[in-house]
């Protein structure tokens, strides 16, 4: 998508080039249908240019005013491709247009209303290291097929908006809107459930992938659920096999996510002691769990919650764990070295743990990890295997999230938006604004996994996905 | 009636109980298995044969137990074996290579009752295949000397720490094999275990030197190998062992000397201490501090601690010679189903 719209920006505004791009524009199927809408509508008013032309005895020949058309409808193109999806109810009239729509997303929010993308403006602030990685942030559901579920569309804004954030809870709330996916499902004439389900599911997964890319645990998921799926038998009727996946879904959360936490707690407590001042980063639900528990055993230990822009996570944690009566601290990353001196262990969550035992979470956690490691402060990660991935990364870049830059000019510390400083970076032409959304934390600073099926060094990462899918 | 042989069961098993309950200091549980005495059974094996370790006497006083008690049920049966193993541990002190034993045997009782379905034939099977069990597992220090024979060349220093079966056997098997070596041994205090080691050595004409175990940092420009024996072996491949391993491991990095961990597989045990604060304290007066002057202190001085994996060059077990995180895959295996 990126690269389709990436072009326009660039090229001189001749008819030949408008042409062949356009030709490319609708060879890439979302944008297609806006974008030959757009064309018609342009060349219309292409044809009521000239004849006004012609009326008023104008010099102007009609093929010019085709070609100002055209690049009108050029710009809404690339504004469509883009991910905006009001793109078509913008008037094709002035081209004034495109430079409103540039003023108006100055200050974008967190909130799901808001438009975080705009048209190519934000291709050119993108930062060149990066340039590969997708910016998908949904804002409406106005162009959804009609096949996409309901509760799929609730929750692609869900996640667009980061009201549901955590790759577990993302994961959770995925199956559970599948479960609803597939009882409203009905097989179509002609085919079998096993074979049509799949790619109904599929088309559902496309339409989440519009907000934020998939997290491991929903790859995760999903293989199983399809897996799942394609061996459901055609002999079955539809309603035991859709009841018999719905009850395999709810064991499949249970078992991986709900009872896994709680084992991975009871372990992971055992490394609090009396006195002990812990350290966690941002947010992680295991992580919060396990202090709660520490303090319902009666534990005398603080916390320090170190916390970090845009999402601040971090606050909800010690909100919630000030709530249960627990000796909190909360201090931003920038902080760090000053309360790393009292720190007896550090404890983080994960996003995924890749095979060759990197951690992949929250930007901000490896130098949290590096820090405590120089420290030799042991770093213990609470992880459940649902996050193990088969994949092998060495840097952060390669593969990574990008979010919105409007969230960094964001300075507000509460749920209203509060632009700062940086309120008209988009008009600096050398600034660019990096929104990265993890990084990736090397073995060596690692002392320990906590996981369901035991606590391991991160090197064994790979032996339980091996004996995992063996099993 | 048989446990569940979820991943999950495993670790509720009772590995880690002893680090959060401390049961040191309580008294033992008399009414565990009625007539049989578990710890002066495991007392008696190790008595009797000055070979044995800590595990395979503790898996031959299981056997016993066993062959003697009559258990109507499965679950009767892994409730005697676990209460035994709570006594054992409870009733012995230094109890860490001793529970690695207890719980493989558990495990190894526990798989073989899912495989019988036969309960009777099954307990037959048992106190037959706990003897070979016991067999492989003495004859493991034999097959570690031959896997760990190329780790010596003539002309080598070797430091070693105190005394280790398996560590000597394996120097036994070179001298035997003709290679020509001197072995620096520490003196390993409080219990001056490295001169019982040096005997046996130069019993078997090897050249030795016992020096004090403030003196590795100067003995270490001159040592080519270090080879360690290991009370446990973690998950994370890091080793509780005697006590001065872990300032020998770190002088032994700093030099750039490899060091080899000389230890059976059934010294590998399912906890993942961060530091020896995370071992049962058995010397709880050594993290206390006085003005006054004090009789016992030497004694009261702790007697393990523990070296991180990423210390160790090598591990050479029976099962082959394995990095750290090799140890933990076995480990992985071993107790995964």
């Amino acid at each position: 998508m990126p690269e389709a719209s990436a072009k326009p920006a660039g090229v001189p505004l001749g008819t030949q080039t408008t042409k062949t791009q356009q030709q490319k524009g609708k060879d890439k199927n979302s944008a297609g249908a806006q974008e030959a809408k757009a064309m018609r509508k342009a060349e219309k008013a292409a044809r009521r240019a000239a004849k006004v032309s012609e009326l008023g005895k104008s010099s102007t020949p009609p093929q010019e005013a085709i070609a100002l058309a055209r690049v009108q409808s050029q710009t809404k193109q690339s504004r469509a491709a883009s991910g905006t999806s009001n793109a078509g109810s913008v008037g094709g009239g002035s081209s004034n247009s495109v430079v409103n729509a540039t003023a108006s997303s100055a200050i974008s929010s967190l909130t799901a209303q808001s438009t975080a993308i705009h048209g190519s403006d934000i291709l050119d602030k993108r930062v060149g290291l990066f340039k590969h990685l997708e910016i998908t942030r949904r804002s409406g559901t106005a162009d959804a097929a009609k096949d996409i579920h309901p509760a799929i569309l609730a929750l692609t804004l869900q996640f667009a908006s980061y009201t549901v954030i955590g790759s577990s809870a993302r994961c959770r709330a995925t199956l559970r809107a599948f479960q609803t996916v597939i009882k409203d499902y009905r097989t179509p004439v002609g085919t079998t459930l096993s074979r049509n389900l799949t790619n109904h599911l599929s088309r559902q997964i496309d339409f989440l992938k519009t907000a934020r890319p998939l997290s491991i645990t929903m790859g995760n998921a999903i293989r199983w659920l399809k897996q799942e799926i394609s061996v459901v038998s055609i002999d079955v009727s539809d309603d035991q096999a859709r009841e018999s996946l719905i009850e395999k879904i709810e064991t499949y959360i249970r078992d991986k996510i709900e009872v896994a936490d709680r084992v991975i707690v009871q372990s992971a407590v055992k490394h609090i002691g009396n006195g002990d001042v812990i350290l966690a980063f941002s947010r992680s639900a295991v992580v919060e769990q396990v202090f709660l528990e520490a303090n319902l055993r009666g534990i005398e230990f603080s916390v320090v919650v170190v916390d970090t822009r845009p999402f601040y996570e971090g606050k909800e944690m010690v909100r919630r764990l000030a709530r249960a009566g627990l000796k909190c601290e909360y201090v931003l990353i920038s902080g760090l070295s000053y309360v790393l001196n009292d720190i007896t262990s550090v404890f983080l969550g994960a996003h995924a743990v890749l095979s060759n035992g990197q951690l992949y979470s929250r930007v901000g956690t490896a130098l949290v990890a590096m820090s405590a490691k120089r420290k030799n402060i042991p770093v213990i990660v609470c992880c459940e295997s649902i996050k193990f991935s088969n994949r092998v990364q060495l840097d952060s870049v390669t593969f990574n999230e990008l979010g919105s830059p409007d969230d960094l000019m964001n300075i507000s510390i509460d749920s209203a938006p509060k632009p700062g400083p940086l309120k008209n970076w988009r008009d600096l032409p050398n600034l660019k604004l990096l929104n990265i959304l993890y990084d990736l934390t090397p073995p060596e600073y690692i002392k320990k996994i906590v996981t369901e099926v035991g606590s391991l060094p991160p090197s064994s990462v790979p032996v339980i996905i091996r004996e995992y899918n063996s099993a | 009636m048989i446990k569940s042989a979820s991943p999950r069961s495993v670790y509720d098993t009772d590995i880690m109980a002893p680090l959060e309950t401390s049961p040191w200091t309580q008294p033992p549980d008399s009414g565990a298995a009625e007539g049989f005495d578990i710890v002066a059974t495991y007392r008696k094996f190790l008595d009797e044969d000055p070979d044995m370790t800590m595990p395979v006497a503790a898996i031959e006083s299981l056997v016993v137990l066993l062959s003697q008690t009559e258990p109507t049920t499965a679950s009767e049966l892994m409730d005697t074996l676990a209460k035994a193993v709570t006594e054992l541990k409870r009733g012995v002190k230094n109890s860490i290579s001793l529970s690695a034993g207890c719980d493989m045997f558990q495990r190894f009782v526990l798989r073989n009752i899912q495989e019988y379905g036969d309960w009777e034939a099954c307990r037959r099977h048992l106190v037959k295949n706990g003897g070979l069990f016991l067999e492989r597992a003495k004859a493991s220090r034999y097959k570690i000397a031959e896997l760990g024979l190329p780790f010596i060349q003539d002309d080598d220093t070797i430091l070693i720490h105190s005394h280790s079966r398996a560590v000597t056997e394996l120097l036994l098997l070179a001298a035997r094999r003709h290679i020509r070596f001197r072995v620096y041994i520490t003196e390993s205090r409080p219990t001056g275990e490295g001169l019982s080691s040096a005997k046996t050595l130069r019993d078997n004409s090897i050249p030795a030197r016992v020096i004090v175990d403030g003196a590795v940092g100067w003995a270490i420009q001159k040592v080519d190998k270090v080879f360690i024996g290991a009370e446990g072996v973690a998950e994370s491949g890091g080793i509780i062992n005697r006590i001065g391993t872990y300032q020998i491991a770190v002088l032994a990095k700093d030099s750039n000397k490899p060091l080899y961990v000389v230890a059976e597989s059934h010294k590998f045990v399912r906890l993942f201490p961060l530091s020896p604060f995370d071992l049962p304290n058995e010397s709880p007066n050594a993290s206390t501090f006085t003005t006054e002057p004090e009789d016992d202190e030497i004694q009261s001085s702790p007697l393990l601690d523990f070296t991180s994996d990423n210390l160790i060059t090598a591990l050479i077990t029976d099962i082959g010679v394995l990095t750290s995180s090799g140890v933990s895959e076995e480990l992985i295996k071993m107790w995964y189903d």
